[in-house]
């Protein structure tokens, strides 16, 4: 701490940290976390089990699944932990980056109506930009709307919120749905789906391309998360979700910040949906009705809610599940459902606030306290 | 402009259908303030204990007693379920739900170890792989039951707030949980649930309409009014005490527990109408729950989520807008009116449609 | 009607024939409350309206009829924001505070509509963002010192006592370079020590800064003691304005609210004698 971040009174203006190694904790094991998952596809995961052994592709496109569920869920734990506003219209505008991106990037050769394949035209139409001119694009796009979609925020609370924007958020998707029955104009292909043209990075295959794509999804909004959140934008969000009353009188616009958190939400929602898109190369907009919200509320709650690695661990468990259990279905919903309802009565924070509460259980504070007194520190 | 007739009365149909879900919501809501998002799958699983025990399927029983059972066991269901699930949440005993649970869990596991051994990440133990034989699969799970009783008991939270949204999770969870259930004692082939009336039609001038509609809608309007009714006397009254302040009420000497069940039981019983209704006018099958949830709560809100008039109104209206626009101009319009309603109807009267409506935080 | 202080400045802060009235209940009539530099009392029974009259002024109730005025200028047709920005601050009942932030967050809210450099820059970890957050945080803490509280500045505020926490609020309320600041019930739930740090540090700063302070309370011997000036609100109306000896020997007064055997103590009596 260096020493003009000391008051008059000799006193920390910032938290003191502890010295050494300890004092960049989650900058560290951020940086090792990563690091790792970067150079995991050159060495195959010995069997933590088949579904993410990243050897094979089938593993490694099961981690970029991760991967983007985890993008999304960050943005996600912004909007509704950090600023405790109930923005269902996750869904919607993830698909928003996944078909955005799908649309800008596929080619247009296929305008030429005359001769080309009418189901191939419709299938892969679109503009034929590149990718990385496509892909900010659509994310600032999506946290525009993003915003309009949040602006019931304003005048809605709670419940009343969370149904007005997850009707907002199916809109989004029906749109795209309808798109040459109803209008069109779009190049969404309707309810047929679109094929995704796949960015690959210097000469690797798609799936590690997407691999990477994804990766790089999560360690941009994590970082995002990771800095806004220490500074005046994450007090400023736990304000209007624990005091929205008194924010009026100290200054706090709570209508202002519940819209930033939609804008922030929705980007990295339509970031992770475009690196998701990538992975599963066809876009169809079954595939983002409400079950998806759902599937992102169990990551963002059993990993753990307003919590750091929270998504991470809620996407690896789910998508972990999902994998397992594909050949049975049924137990998939059952198993969802039980992990939910455990969740909410055993473990409110989810899977990434156990370290804590066996730091801060009885029993663990006993063994602290018996170590102590031999000497052992 | 023709078939308008025949498309008001399907909307109305329909309505009533999302009306009875969002009725049952809010009559939880009113009273435990508890969001149930598994209020349609609770119903359904009514629907297919009548429809198996009717003459369509095993048991054989008239149409009539069927669906008065079906009734009786959602009334039960719901009741269960609250005692087991939602009253360790407020500040009761958490042992009946453990108890519950840890030998749902021991039997569950016994099938699981007995087919798939343990989780493929113990695979690499040697020999640990594959399935068990019956009685070893016995003993690991019966090892399983106090492990998870033990944990149940400690760290279920007693609270006697708990925030709406985590109720939320619960029940969407619960929700996931029944779909399963039903998956796994019924088969996922859709049913016919036949009602002595299905199939008749009469006319109004050119139009043809079904008495299964003309029931449905009626039975609707009847369930409301019998809401309306209860709600005014004196049980109603209490229900609304203990969801206003749950503590106050129980030093005026309500009996809170009571009330709960008999709060779930009522709910539950109105989704099970709602669904028997509904199953044997259209088709019973896995799917029957998952579009009417969405629709209730929409209905719900509109009505703000206090007033039994103003929910009933906004099902009706959302299921008249769906089948008027969507006969009238296109079908594809036909799922975005739910959503255009409500998020207009919000947008003007951020409350719902009722004037006691109020707002709630969650 | 405006007021003028004896300096002939315009008050700091003055209500003027204030009418409240939600649907059919009159909850504010014809409330005439200048107040003065330094420390003001609002004491009356509970229902009275007092928490009513902060409300107007913070910006959440508009008044039906009246005007509310900060050194002559008209407040009505400003914001919450905008109220803050022209200097009025205040703390609640019920402290509202983040319960898992640490109290210097906490206090750090309060400089919030001071910040220049906004949230890009903070994303973009500008080292002049860094400077005024620093800035920020030492006149916050210089402020907790104030009120025994610096060292407790990285405390999570959940873990603080009721009486603590309200201290917070008043730090949060103080830090936001106000004007006039209205005090709910602040030594509510404080214990004996907590008071005293809490009226030392208020008193130095009214010095300092020559600020109007409003102090909502029930404790009549702190307000008496306190408070060179206080008003008493009953139903809705002002039933009696002045210097402590003359509000606490006010018949009216003595009727409504205060009852019988009410002695102003010495400490009380030298205020009365020093009011302005």
């Amino acid at each position: 701490m260096s020493a003009t971040e000391i008051s008059a009174s000799d006193r920390p203006l910032y938290p003191p940290k502890p010295g050494g190694w300890r004092r960049h904790q989650t900058f560290i094991s951020s940086f090792w976390i990563f690091a790792v998952l970067a150079v995991l596809p050159w060495f195959p995961l010995l069997a933590f089990t088949g579904t993410f052994d990243t050897g094979n592709d089938f593993g490694a496109g099961n981690m970029a699944f991760v991967f983007a569920f985890a993008a999304a869920a960050v943005g996600f734990n912004l909007l509704v932990g950090y600023s405790g506003t109930l923005g269902l219209a996750h869904a919607g505008l993830f698909a928003l980056g996944a078909y955005g991106t799908a649309i800008l990037t596929a080619p247009a050769e296929c305008l030429d109506f005359d001769t080309c394949d009418p189901v191939v035209r419709e299938a892969s139409s679109g503009y034929g930009w590149p990718f990385f001119v496509a892909l900010p694009l659509v994310c600032v796009a999506a946290a525009i709307i993003g915003i309009v979609v949040g602006f019931p925020a304003a005048r809605l609370k709670g419940f009343f919120l969370a149904i007005a924007t997850l009707a907002l958020g199916e809109l989004i998707v029906t749109i795209i749905r309808l798109d040459d029955d109803v209008w069109s104009g779009l190049k969404t292909n309707g309810g047929t789906g679109k094929q995704v043209p796949i960015f690959r990075f210097w000469g690797a295959g798609p799936v590690t391309s997407a691999y990477y794509m994804a990766l790089g999804a999560l360690i941009i909004t994590f970082i995002g998360y990771v800095i806004l959140t220490e500074r005046r934008l994450g007090r400023t969000l736990k304000a209007v979700r624990d005091t929205e009353i008194a924010t009026g009188p100290i200054g706090i616009s709570a209508t202002y910040y519940k819209l930033v958190a939609f804008g922030l939400a929705a980007f990295s929602a339509s970031l992770a949906g475009a690196a998701w898109a990538q992975n599963s190369a066809f876009v169809n907009p079954a595939s983002f009705r409400t079950r998806l919200l759902v599937f992102l509320l169990v990551v963002l709650i059993v990993g753990g809610l307003g919590r750091l690695w929270g998504p991470l661990i809620g996407a690896v468990f789910f998508v972990y599940l999902r994998q397992e259990l594909q050949s049975t279905q049924k137990l998939l919903f059952l198993l969802i459902g039980i992990a939910l309802i455990l969740t909410v009565l055993i473990l409110p924070d989810g899977f990434a606030s156990v370290p804590d509460r066996i730091r801060d259980s009885r029993w663990a504070q006993d063994l602290r306290k018996r170590f102590k007194s031999v000497g052992v520190k | 402009m023709d078939q308008l007739l025949q498309q008001i009365v399907a909307g109305l149909e329909a309505g009533s259908y999302y009306s009875l879900i969002g009725l049952a919501i809010v009559v939880i809501m009113k009273s435990t303030d508890v969001p149930n998002f598994a209020m349609a799958e609770m119903g359904l699983v009514a629907a297919y204990v009548a429809w198996w025990l009717s003459d369509d399927a095993e048991v054989g029983l008239p149409f009539a007693l069927a669906i008065i059972i079906g009734l009786v066991f959602a009334a039960a269901f719901g009741a269960v379920t609250q005692f087991l699930l939602v009253r360790p949440l407020t500040g009761l005993s958490n042992q009946p739900l453990a108890v519950f649970s840890s030998l749902a869990f021991g039997f569950v596991m016994i099938d699981q170890i007995r087919e798939r051994g343990l989780p493929a990440f113990i695979d690499w133990i040697p020999g640990l792989g594959g399935g068990y034989p019956t009685p070893i699969a016995v003993l690991l799970s019966i090892a399983l039951v106090p492990i998870s009783y033990f944990i149940l008991r400690k760290w279920v939270k007693k609270l006697d707030v708990i925030d709406h949204f985590p109720l939320l999770l619960l029940t969407i969870g619960l929700n996931f949980a029944l779909g399963s259930i039903i998956e796994n004692l019924w088969s996922s082939t859709p049913q016919r649930f036949e009602a002595p009336w299905s199939g008749e039609t009469f006319n109004v001038g050119d139009t043809r309409i079904g008495v299964d509609q003309l029931i449905s809608i009626s039975m609707g309007a009847a369930i409301a009014l019998i809401l309306a009714a209860f709600f005014r006397s004196k049980w109603g009254v209490r229900m609304r005490a203990i969801a206003e302040d749950g503590s106050t009420a129980r030093m005026l000497g309500i009996n809170a527990g009571a009330v709960s069940l008999i709060a779930w039981a009522l709910g539950t019983s109105v989704a099970g109408a709602a669904m028997i209704l509904n199953t044997s006018s259209t088709v019973l099958e896995l799917g029957s729950a998952e579009g009417l949830i969405l629709k209730g709560f929409i209905a719900a809100v509109l009505g703000g989520f206090v007033s039994l008039p103003g929910t009933f109104a906004g099902g009706l209206i959302v299921g008249v807008a769906e089948a008027v626009v969507g006969g009238q101009i296109s079908t594809s319009l036909q799922p975005t009116m739910a959503l255009l309603i409500v998020v207009a109807v919000l947008l003007i009267s951020p409350g719902g449609l009722s004037r006691e409506a109020k707002l709630r935080e969650v | 009607m405006m007021t003028t202080t004896t300096t002939g400045k315009p008050a700091p802060l003055e209500l003027d024939d204030l009418h409240v009235a939600f649907g059919g209940n009159r909850v504010l009539e014809g409330v005439d409350l200048p107040f003065k530099p330094g420390f003001n009392g609002l004491i009356g029974p509970n229902g009275a309206g007092k928490t009513t009259v902060f409300n107007v002024l913070s910006g959440y109730v508009k008044p039906t009829t009246g005007t509310v005025r900060m050194e002559g200028e008209d407040l009505a047709d400003l914001s919450q924001t905008g109220r803050v920005k022209a200097g009025i601050s205040r703390t609640f009942q019920s402290p509202k505070l983040i319960l898992d932030a640490t109290v210097m967050e906490n206090t750090l809210l309060g400089r919030h509509h001071l910040f220049k450099w906004g949230h890009l820059s903070e994303l973009l970890m500008l080292p002049q963002q860094r400077r005024e957050e620093t800035e920020a945080r030492r006149i916050c803490m210089d402020m907790l010192d104030r009120f025994g509280l610096a060292d407790d500045a990285h405390k999570d505020t959940g873990d603080l006592s009721l009486g603590s926490q309200k201290i917070v609020e008043v730090c949060r309320a103080l830090v936001a370079d106000p004007k006039v600041v209205l005090l709910d019930e602040p030594a509510a739930g404080l214990g004996a020590d907590d008071v005293t740090v809490l009226l030392a540090g208020l008193r130095e700063l009214v010095a300092d800064q020559d600020l109007c302070l409003v102090i909502i309370e029930h404790d009549l011997e702190l307000v008496t003691t306190m408070c060179p000036e206080i008003s008493v609100l009953h139903f809705g109306r002002i039933i009696s304005q002045g210097t402590p000896a003359e509000v606490t020997s006010d018949p009216v007064v003595i009727e409504a609210y205060l009852g019988h055997g009410f002695e102003l103590s010495e400490e009380a009596e030298e205020t009365a004698g020093e009011s302005v």
